[in-house]
């Protein structure tokens, strides 16, 4: 017969010293299964309980469960140690070199074209434009006839055009008919800007083929001069920064009248003149008052409605804004210049 | 065109802040590119003691001096005496952008330099120092002997004809500054109707006028020196006293002039007419042109003897021994001069201002302001002047009310203000009771309209003075907002997905244009008639061409493996179709450098998940794939997309000899599509459907098959075996190797079954399943591993 009260106190001092012994909570798992488990040791003893006599049992019990309990909380206080220690050590244990970033290369990069065209748009829809859309092969009415540039025109040297297949198509040279492509479609009030390619017969060093425009219309009863430069001076400040300024200056175009060139002020000097620019300007756009026989050639009467109209170009913008070294820079294929956007 | 602020002085009075001036005047609409000042500080000197450099014998040291004191200078020069009086630039002067300073020659310093006529811009002597005139006071700034500078390089536009000389731009700053015009004293040529020459006209279309001068008793020589260095100034390289006449005065008024040697002309006499079919003509600049009908020429009884309005001929050019001198100027149809001058790639001064339409009107004062300088400088006598003018020109009167004049500039100009900037240009202006009449000068044919009346008043009154508004009143809603751009989305995932955006040309090679294309692209790319740059002579039918080609660039750059897109216009032309399609096309390449079939199977397997999260982005179900030898592509690894029945992509891995073709080593791997199609015409709008409430069950399936079994088959006879409850397969992995038999293939796939109004037990998922295994054992011969 074995003396419980004994075995219990053993078993107690045993506990408590591999208790203190456990090193991880693993182990101290696997102690706590050994003792408190349905076969562990202490339960075992409790089992055998039911052999003592009814006066002995239940001050035996009530001991058993005492000593329960404290291992049960014994072994709670070393996890809590274990846990603390564990999380002292894991800046040790852990240490990564958060510094050391590997190189991305899965990330593409979209055109600066893009870009500034995004950013054009944004501009201009913030205002209540929406954006037009035309053929890139076009007749030489849209191109060159309904914009008041005739046959022989001398603005046709200016544009040399394209031909294409064996008809009297051509690439348009500017986004221009666009307009009256709009105009046939649609009566005032007119807020439109165009996007796209256009390409003229030049290649030099600042010259390519193939490059890009954005038109501007805006047709309505009562336009006038003012409205334009308020709409291009919203325009260039926000693209360029709120602390630019924008001078109109006379200007000859066949489609408007009065026409004039709009120039911003230049940001690397301030406006007091520098290498990059004119006397403190730089040109980036034509614009004036829709002609009269425009209007009439996109089936809008110039009694009820007037307008104004501007181009500008975005390789220019994008160039002036990014830093581009160059113009071929927009069709530059390399990479290492894409991946700079 | 270059003008002579010395010149400009003649005429009216000029600012003396230059830099003010250009700002002015471009704001007006004449944009001064540039302002040069040809000498500064350069001063009369006289030499005093010559003698050689110690060290130099090609070199000698001038005393001069400018008044009391003198300095010495080391000069290359050998026209030197004593006594002469010489251009001195000492250390500080300027030279157009060059600044003298004081420099070591041999040894010996030298405080400044002697300057040649060259080297002022007064003459072409490059070897001598410019010996002046001996009464040139000493210490005197050469600015004032030779008053021509600041030179400004001036653009001007092309309505403006009339801009293209002195007077013209010095009554614009007359007008700009409010100043006074003094225009050069002209009399009247003596018209004696009744002399020896006769002038015709034989084609009133292409000549609107005629005004000839026959001048007697001229003796050729040089010009004086004050015209000469204005001609110089304007960019004119003087020759005769006559020629530089008829120089001077076009640059003076704009009216460009010719000057015949009358004794050289058969018959005396002069016949404007077309040119007759192999005529040919030695003109000036010593050249025979070969004529043609086209061409107006301006001939003698004989023969041609100037081309109309573009350059004159050799024979009847005056020399040194002519005495009978003609004068002409005339006025040609602007598109006429266009014409011949761009068909014979010779662009003249004269050309130059006839093709922008010259006004009649300038003719007449043209020719009697050369006769009187011809008279005052080299003795000639008017004896005879012809006007053929059939047709006068009528200038209209523009009326403009004031209240549109507001409207158009957004600015109220008062009435009186609009008045006295038209009439300060020359325009005869009468007020009305709501505003003005104005008619323009005759030296002017661009205004026609109250919009023309409008820009003048606005460009003199200063745009600078035009406040900024915006447009707005209160107008009816017509447009509603509408996320319909797909663009931006679509650019933003594939650089997300690692391609990088390029924009290329829409000009392509005739013989890689349609290598690579979409099955619906025309076969033949449309030409370009004109093109310009070497070889580029279609459009593309097909960004993917341009696209590989970058690739093989920047694989030539050190770059392989580079991944690019571009979304751009092709055009597709037909025959029969007056307009060619242009569509928008969406092009999507990754470069494989190591060649490998796997690597270029797994880039390829990479591109055609992005193309499903595109769509999947954009809000729209995943597109068919096809596999399918497109042409173009690797004949096995190649497929087409498919969207409701129609082929509206392609999808592969590039065909290797289009790939040696373009030059680009290892493997490609490409897709195409038609973008509007591809992304349904815009965004769709995601709809949410209500999440399942029931657990689904998992089940892999691993089937091995004949190597060329395509998947998208397979997935069609699980889905039709799968029943309602199979709402999902996904495509986990394939394995093609050694623990396989030769000629099979193993695909992974996970099939998710799912019920929306109950939990699905084991029982029926399984009973699918094995549905689904004994259609593919029977349809494809599959061993299948569940
Ligand atoms: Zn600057």
């Amino acid at each position: 017969m074995a003396n419980l009260p004994e075995d219990l106190e053993r078993l107690r001092l045993a506990a408590h010293s591999q208790i203190a012994a456990a090193q991880d909570p693993t182990a101290l798992e696997q102690l706590r299964v050994a003792l408190l488990g349905k076969k562990g040791t202490l339960t075992a003893t409790l089992r055998g309980l039911g052999s003592l006599p009814p006066t002995e049992r239940a001050q035996a019990g009530e001991r058993a469960n005492a000593v329960k309990k404290e291992l049960e909380e014994a072994i709670a206080a070393r996890a809590a140690a274990l846990e603390e220690a564990r999380r002292a050590g894991l800046a040790e244990q852990e240490w990564l070199d958060i510094t050391f970033i590997p190189q991305d290369e899965g990330y593409g990069h979209l055109h600066p074209i893009t870009l500034i065209m995004r950013e054009i748009r944004a501009v201009f829809s913030h205002i209540g434009y929406t954006v037009a859309v035309g053929p890139e092969v076009e007749d030489e009415w849209h191109n060159f006839e309904a914009l008041n540039i005739p046959a022989g025109h001398p603005a046709r040297d200016d544009m040399d055009s394209f031909y294409v297949g064996s008809g009297a198509l051509l690439l348009r040279t500017h986004t221009s008919p666009v307009q009256i492509r709009y105009m046939e479609q649609h009566q005032p009030p007119i807020r439109i800007i165009a996007p796209g390619r256009v390409y003229r017969r030049d290649y030099d060093a600042t010259h390519l083929p193939q490059f890009h425009q954005v038109e501007g219309l805006c047709v309505d009863s009562d336009i006038r001069l003012s409205d334009l430069k308020g709409t291009l001076e919203y325009f260039a400040r926000s693209i360029f920064g709120a602390e630019r300024r924008i001078r109109l200056t006379g200007d000859h175009f066949p489609f408007t009248e009065p026409s004039v060139g709009v120039a911003v002020s230049c940001g690397i000097c301030g406006g007091a003149g520098c290498s990059s620019c004119k006397r403190g300007w730089l040109e980036i756009l034509g614009a004036g008052m829709v002609h009269p026989q425009v209007l009439r050639n996109g089936g809008i009467d110039p009694a009820r409605y007037s307008g104004f109209a501007f181009g500008m170009g975005p390789d220019r913008i994008a160039m002036l804004k990014y830093n581009l070294p160059d113009i071929r820079s927009i069709v530059e294929p390399d990479v290492r210049f894409l991946r700079q956007f | 065109m270059l003008i002579s602020a010395g010149w400009l002085r003649e005429y009216v009075d000029v600012p003396a802040d230059t830099a003010a001036l250009a700002e002015r005047l471009t704001l007006a609409g004449m944009e001064v590119e540039r302002i040069q000042e040809p000498f500064v500080d350069v001063v009369v000197a006289e030499v005093v003691e010559l003698r050689p450099h110690p060290n130099a014998t090609k070199l000698q040291l001038a005393r001069v001096k400018t008044g009391d004191a003198s300095i010495e200078v080391v000069t290359g020069a050998t026209n030197l005496s004593k006594g002469d009086r010489v251009p001195l630039a000492r250390a500080g002067a300027r030279l157009g952008n060059r600044t003298i300073s004081a420099e070591v020659f041999r040894g010996v310093r030298s405080e400044g330099m002697l300057c040649s006529a060259i080297e002022l811009g007064l003459g072409e002597d490059a070897d001598g120092i410019m010996v002046l005139d001996r009464k040139a006071p000493l210490g005197a700034d050469l600015r004032t002997l030779f008053p021509i500078g600041p030179v400004l390089d001036m653009e001007i536009k092309s309505n403006r004809p009339d801009l293209l000389a002195h007077l013209g731009i010095a009554r614009e700053i007359a007008a700009l500054y409010g100043t006074a015009l003094r225009p050069p004293a002209s009399r009247p040529g003596r018209a004696l109707a009744a002399g020896p020459a006769s002038i015709t006209i034989e084609d009133a279309e292409g000549c609107r006028r005629f005004v000839g001068q026959l001048m007697h008793g001229v003796k050729v020589g040089p010009s004086p020196s004050w015209m000469q260095a204005r001609l110089r100034a304007a960019g004119v390289r003087p020759i005769s006293n006559v020629v530089d006449i008829t120089n001077y005065v076009m640059l003076e008024s704009g009216q460009p002039m010719h000057a015949f040697d009358y004794d050289r002309l058969a018959g005396g006499r002069l016949v404007v007419r077309r040119a007759r079919a192999g005529e040919r003509l030695v003109c000036l600049d010593g050249k025979t042109r070969e004529l043609t009908p086209d061409y107006l020429v301006v001939a003698d009884a004989e023969r041609a003897q100037a081309l109309a309005g573009i350059i004159g001929g050799a024979d009847s050019a005056v020399q040194a021994a002519t005495t009978a001198v003609l004068l002409e100027a005339a006025t040609w149809e602007p598109r006429r001069i266009r014409a011949t001058s761009r068909a014979l790639g010779l662009r003249s001064e004269a050309s130059a201002r006839f093709e922008r339409g010259l006004s009649p009107a300038l003719s007449k004062p043209a020719v009697d302001r050369a006769a009187a300088l011809l008279a005052e400088i080299a003795s000639g006598t008017e004896v005879q002047a012809v006007d053929v003018y059939p047709v006068p020109l009528v200038q209209r009167a523009i009326t403009v009310r004031s209240a549109e004049l507001d409207r158009i500039l957004g600015v109220s100009v008062p009435k009186r203000q609009a008045s006295s900037i038209l009439e300060r240009l020359e325009f005869a202006v009468k007020s009305t009771t709501d505003g003005l009449r104005a008619t323009p000068p005759a030296f002017r044919l661009d205004c026609s309209i109250p919009e023309d009346i409008a820009e003048e008043v606005g460009r003199i009154y200063g745009y600078d003075r035009v406040p900024s508004t915006l447009p707005g009143e209160r107008r009816p809603v017509i447009d509603v907002y509408q996320l319909a751009d797909a663009d931006d989305r679509v650019r933003e995932l594939l650089a997300g997905l690692g391609f990088s955006e390029t924009v290329t040309y829409s000009f392509a090679e005739a013989h890689t244009a349609t290598l690579v294309r979409l099955p619906s692209a025309p076969a033949d790319a449309l030409t370009v008639r004109n093109p310009i740059l070497e070889r580029r002579d279609t459009l593309r039918v097909s960004l993917l061409s341009g696209l590989l080609a970058n690739l093989a660039l920047n694989a030539r750059q050190d770059q392989p493996d580079t991944r690019l897109f571009e979304l751009a216009t092709a055009f597709w032309g037909r025959a029969g179709d007056a307009w060619p399609e242009e569509p928008r096309l969406l092009a999507v390449a990754a470069h494989v450098s190591s060649g490998q079939p796997e690597a270029a199977a797994q880039a390829l397997r990479r591109l055609e998940a992005g193309l499903r999260l595109l769509r999947q982005r954009i809000g729209r179900q995943p597109l068919a794939v096809r596999q399918a030898a497109v042409a173009g592509f690797h004949q096995g690894r190649s497929g087409e997309i498919i969207r409701e029945g129609a082929v509206i992509g392609a999808v592969g891995e590039v065909h290797p000899g289009v790939l040696r073709t373009l030059e680009l080593p290892g493997r490609a791997v490409v897709a195409e599509v038609l973008f509007d199609p591809f992304v349904e015409y815009g965004l769709a709008v995601p709809q949410a459907s209500p999440l399942a409430r029931f657990p689904d069950i998992r089940r892999d399936l691993t089937v091995i098959v004949p190597r060329q079994a395509a998947s998208n088959e397979l997935l069609q006879v699980m889905h039709e075996h799968g029943g309602s409850t199979l709402r999902e397969i996904a495509m986990l992995s394939e394995y093609e190797g050694p623990q396989l038999p030769w000629g099979t293939r193993s695909i992974s796939f996970r099939l998710v079954y799912q019920a929306a109004d109950r939990t699905l037990t084991a029982a029926e998922v399984s009973e699918r399943h094995e549905a689904i295994i004994t259609a593919l054992r029977r349809r494809f011969g599959a061993d299948v591993r569940a």
